[in-house]
């Protein structure tokens, strides 16, 4: 698990992706008490120099009566924006399994573009 | 939906915290300090809006002279009324205030003559406690300005020990990072609040300073010129932090149907500024005795005045505009953030791809620059007559100062920075007209949307005076562009990824119209706009011209990802 509680990975631990390709992910959690919401957001974020930017492009609530439990979900990958990195600025890809009470959460980031690898600018 | 947060800020040491602890705290105890002390005197005023009026008669009132000369003039009232059925006496012009030490000391003494009957507010809970006149409930409003030192304070404070998150740390993070979109909105509102706060007290001060002056100059066009004489001037002398300015202040005396009245209203614009030598002149000419016109309202004979046109002062009363133009500027900006998309070019789902500039569609496609040349001077010249309008008022007071033999050195000195910065601005100005004769270049794209790899057909063709031109390059360029925030700045990050030269001639035919190919390398990354970081393509032409402003422009256009399948989501 990603931590005491909450656990998110993908199928086969595989962290490159293309665009239009299924992300598998297998969530597990265990909490003290049945959580209000369980969610799973795919969503992108910057990193570097400049302000960061955050944009969740689906999310998933996984409906449970239990404290503890397992599921599947599934995201058809969106076409862009591409991981990348450069000087100033990178964009990665993550998907992140989310709890409340409380805001605990487990994330897994993984790189989306043609190649599967994140793109380094200037090369 | 999309939010901007600052993790990249600098970290402050426990030295830095203290010290700019101790630098907000100053704001923020000079705010609470003004806050509530300006709240209590609205509180006192806006309580007589619940007392019960009464009818008063006025026993006995007098205009006491300025005590000094950084006085005014003081009204003493004393007035009788009838409370729960005793007969009492009040001298209380307003809440708060016994010796009623103001400006319009003369036009209210005829307000309140003795034997006039007049209303007063009455304190139902202790009928003794009475007030002649009550503030506009509207000046409540001024409890806000206060709250933005508060506000600059506490922010700074929270700043300074504000534990960070950890947006750089690994996957294993247990802090959401997905959940920093929901500030977004609250964040939205915060931010149109903030500016709803400055265009409040620029709209506030620019009526009190422009507005109301000049509506009161436009009313008096139909006041009735009548004869008056000078009783009394001097200069007033208003000290402050920054030292001392100074206002001419007249009393004069005319007769209107009969009666005289007393009024000290030079013209409807108040203030002062500095320079001694020229007010002592005017006072010098005012002496008493005097002979002059004043005007005077037919409806309100109390209200005259002895100047009646426009002063240079009253433009002043345009700088609070900045005020409100920051403040509208930043409420819609505010408000029209949408949280949607991050970048307006991904539509999360469908993931539909929609280039802004440039590129669109298939055939050819005729590239705009990012700024034209037009909106280059039109931009130019606003910031220059802004600058130079503001400067010049400046200059005039100096300069007709000077001409009454009293010369500002060391307001001239202050001004020279700002005298340079306006005439470079005048330069860019005249550089700017210059660059509206260049010859223009228009740019075409032959075929359709760009994608990494793509290679297309470019072709330009020069109108205009094209024979000037010595030297064309068209360069295909990538960078990125990271906006960020250092104290109060916002600033922005260039950095070129790719620079690909795609035409570089000194043929004067070849300048004239040519094609080329233009590839975007394979493998490159498409074009990304978010709030606060974006990949740019763009397409730079220099033009070479021998003495004469260059043709420097960028035509940006989109580099759009290879298609994609619409994206969905599942859970089992």
């Amino acid at each position: 698990m990603n931590n005491a509680e909450l656990g998110l990975f993908t199928a086969d631990n595989r962290t490159g992706f293309k665009p239009g390709e299924t992300l598998e992910l297998s969530v597990l959690w265990a909490l003290p008490a049945k959580p209000a919401s369980l969610e799973v957001r795919l969503f992108w974020f910057t990193r570097g120099k400049g302000t960061e930017d955050v944009e969740v492009v689906a999310n998933e609530t996984i409906l449970t009566d239990n404290a503890a439990g397992e599921s599947t979900v599934r995201f058809t990958l969106p076409d862009a924006p591409w991981s990348f990195s450069g000087k100033l600025i990178s964009l990665l890809w993550a998907a992140e399994l989310v709890a409340e009470p409380g805001a605990r959460a487990a994330r897994c980031e993984f790189t989306l573009s043609p190649t599967g690898a994140e793109i380094i600018l200037g090369q | 939906m999309a939010l901007s947060v600052n993790p990249g800020a600098k970290s402050f040491g426990l030295g830095g915290r203290i010290v700019g602890t101790l630098f907000f705290s100053v704001f923020f105890l000079m705010g609470l300090g003004f806050e509530i002390m300006i709240a209590r005197q609205t509180l006192n005023n806006l309580a007589t809006y619940g007392w019960r009026q009464a009818e008063a008669v006025i026993t006995a009132a007098a205009v006491l002279p300025p005590r000094d000369d950084e006085s005014d003039p003081v009204l003493q009232v004393r007035y009788a009324y009838t409370a729960g059925g005793a007969a009492l006496a009040n001298d209380r012009i307003e809440a708060g205030a016994r010796a009623f030490e103001t400006s319009d000391a003369y036009r209210l003494a005829e307000h309140y003559a003795i034997g006039k009957c007049v209303p007063c507010w009455v304190n139902p809970n202790d009928p003794a406690e009475a007030v002649l006149q009550r503030k506009n409930p509207a000046t409540a409003l001024i409890v806000l300005f206060p709250l933005i030192f508060v506000a600059v304070g506490v922010i700074g404070i929270w700043a300074m020990w504000r534990t960070k998150g950890a947006p750089n740390a690994d996957a294993a993070s247990a802090t959401p990072i997905s959940s920093r979109v929901k500030g977004f909105k609250s964040g939205r509102w915060l931010k149109a609040v903030f500016f709803a706060l400055f265009l409040l007290i620029g709209a506030g001060v620019g009526w009190a300073i422009f507005v109301g002056p000049l509506l009161r100059i436009v009313a008096s066009r139909a006041w009735i010129a009548v004869p008056c004489e000078v009783v009394s001037s001097r200069v007033k002398t208003h000290s402050s932090d920054d030292g001392s300015t100074y206002s001419v202040e007249v009393v004069y005396r005319y007769v209107y149907q009969g009666r005289t009245y007393r009024s000290n209203r030079r013209q409807f614009m108040t203030g002062s500024s500095s320079g001694y030598g020229a007010k002592a002149e005017a006072v010098r000419r005012l002496g008493p005795g005097t002979q002059l016109t004043c005007y005077v309202d037919p409806q309100e004979p109390a209200e005259a005045v002895l100047n009646r046109e426009p002063t240079a002062g009253l433009w002043f009363g345009l700088i609070p505009l900045v005020f409100v133009l920051v403040g509208a500027g930043g409420v819609w900006h505010s408000l029209r953030q949408k949280p949607v998309l991050a970048n307006g070019m991904f539509t999360t789902g469908q993931t539909t791809f929609q280039p802004a500039t440039g590129l669109s569609g298939e055939g050819p496609q005729a590239l705009q620059p990012a700024v034209s040349p037009k909106a280059k001077l039109i931009g130019v010249l606003l910031v220059a007559a802004f600058w130079n309008g503001i400067v010049s008022v400046f200059l005039y007071n100096l300069f007709s100062e000077a001409r009454h033999g009293d010369f500002s050195w060391f307001l001239a000195l202050f001004l020279v920075p700002f005298v340079l910065v306006g005439l470079g601005l005048i330069g860019g100005v005249v550089y700017q007209c210059m660059a509206l004769f260049n010859p223009s270049l228009r740019l075409t794209l032959r075929s359709g949307m760009a994608r990494p790899g793509d290679t297309l057909d470019l072709s330009w063709e020069l109108s205009g005076r094209a024979e000037v031109l010595r030297r064309l390059q068209i360069t295909l360029e990538g960078r990125e562009e990271a906006i960020y925030r250092r104290g109060t700045d916002t600033r922005t990050d260039k950095e070129v990824f790719a620079t690909l030269q795609i035409v570089d001639t000194a043929d004067t035919i070849a300048m004239h119209s040519g094609a080329a190919k233009l590839t975007v390398p394979p493998g490159a990354m498409h074009s990304f706009k978010a709030k606060n970081n974006k990949i740019v393509w763009v397409l730079k032409v220099h033009g070479d011209i021998p003495r004469w402003p260059d043709i420097k422009d960028e035509y940006p256009f989109t580099v759009a990802p290879h298609a994609a399948k619409t994206s969905g989501s599942s859970a089992s």
